[in-house]
């Protein structure tokens, strides 16, 4: 099943801080909780919160679609990378 | 609990000097950005301009010491200041980037020239963006950059993200033509001319590039300072010496 996401305006990701291997890190994006996000954000997300870089997140719908609004356009991306870069903007 | 936020926004810049090598005057600034997903550092071109533009309401300063100046073998070496400060969204309608270029450090502020550069978002794919831009540079030109005439470049970027594994990879191709950016093999004489690029995220924090003019082929790296808007740049300028100007340029740029 493709999920879908709103990464809505600027993209701000209120997280943990100070987590480490093993922790759960909860990453809240705007609208509340049950979203899905790609999995580059959300491994940025974590290598911002425990500093360590992260290369790998597994079951994040990697084949999942990204939907960012930005600039009063709606994008719908696949890459997370590209979300965040127009998210930017906002 | 403290509260880290993740912004994707602070712009931080790299040095434009280096854009056509060897050109007497300093070209408009070359803006960067973060890496948006925080993974893998944002993918700058040395040596060519790029479309993707800085955020609204976001200026830099820095300073690139070149040498041989010129690219002229036994001119020593010399810097530049240059700044600039980004209006507009180019998603909504133009981001617009007005730069500063003061052309040596010694004396500081006797040669120098302004830019103004616009760009536009013009397309977006499931993991590309491209954006098209132009740029006038050499403006109001004083010193020995007013032997100069206006320049003028259309240009466009194409960033696409490669998936490998959980981690994306980004890379930026440019392409664009401009006026007087091509030094034939005699070292004197420049023309108009077309240019290519291409950049990677390497690590978090460094991207690599290569660019090329129709005469000059050139190599560059970023860095950026962690947890700061500083960046970097190192860049080998007509590696092969066709037109004997081959350059090293080294650039430090404050975002703010």
């Amino acid at each position: 099943m493709i999920k879908k996401i709103l990464v809505s305006a600027t993209v701000t990701m209120a997280f943990a801080n100070s987590a480490f291997a093993g922790d759960t890190v909860t990453v809240t994006a705007p609208g509340g909780a049950g979203q899905t996000i790609g999995p580059g954000v959300i491994a940025a997300a974590i290598t911002r919160a425990t500093s360590v870089p992260v290369s790998s997140v597994s079951s994040l719908t990697p084949s999942g679609e990204i939907t960012v609004v930005a600039g009063g356009t709606t994008y719908v991306v696949t890459s997370g990378y590209i979300a965040t870069l127009l998210a930017y903007y906002e | 609990m403290s509260r880290k936020i993740l912004l994707v926004s602070s712009m931080f810049a790299t040095l434009g000097t280096s854009i056509f090598a060897q050109s007497e005057a300093v070209m408009a600034p070359q803006p960067s950005l973060p890496s948006p997903s925080m993974q893998l550092a944002f993918p700058t071109v040395a040596g060519a301009p790029s479309a993707v533009a800085p955020k609204s309401g976001s200026g830099f300063v820095g300073l690139t010491y070149a040498t041989p100046r010129g690219g002229v073998s036994g001119a020593g070496g010399d810097g530049d200041f240059v700044a600039g400060y980004s209006v507009g969204s180019p998603l909504e309608n133009l981001s617009l980037t007005f730069g500063l270029a003061l052309t040596g450090l010694d004396p500081l502020g006797d040669a120098g020239s302004l830019s103004l550069s616009a760009s536009r978002l013009a397309h977006v794919g499931e993991s590309s963006a491209t954006f098209v831009g132009a740029t006038v540079s050499n403006l109001a030109a004083w010193g020995v950059n007013s032997n100069r005439s206006e320049q003028f470049t259309v240009y466009a970027s194409h960033i696409l993200a490669l998936e490998k594994g959980n981690v994306e990879v980004p890379l930026q191709f440019v392409v664009g033509y401009g006026t007087d950016n091509t030094r034939q093999s005699d070292g004197i004489t420049v023309d108009d001319g077309a240019f290519a690029g291409v950049g990677v995220g390497v690590t978090s924090n460094m991207s690599a590039s290569m660019s090329f003019t129709e005469t000059q082929m050139n190599l560059g790296a970023s860095f950026s300072i962690p947890d700061s808007t500083i960046s970097t740049s190192l860049n080998l300028l007509d590696v092969t010496d066709n037109t004997n100007r081959q350059q090293v340029t080294l650039s430090v740029a404050y975002g703010f």
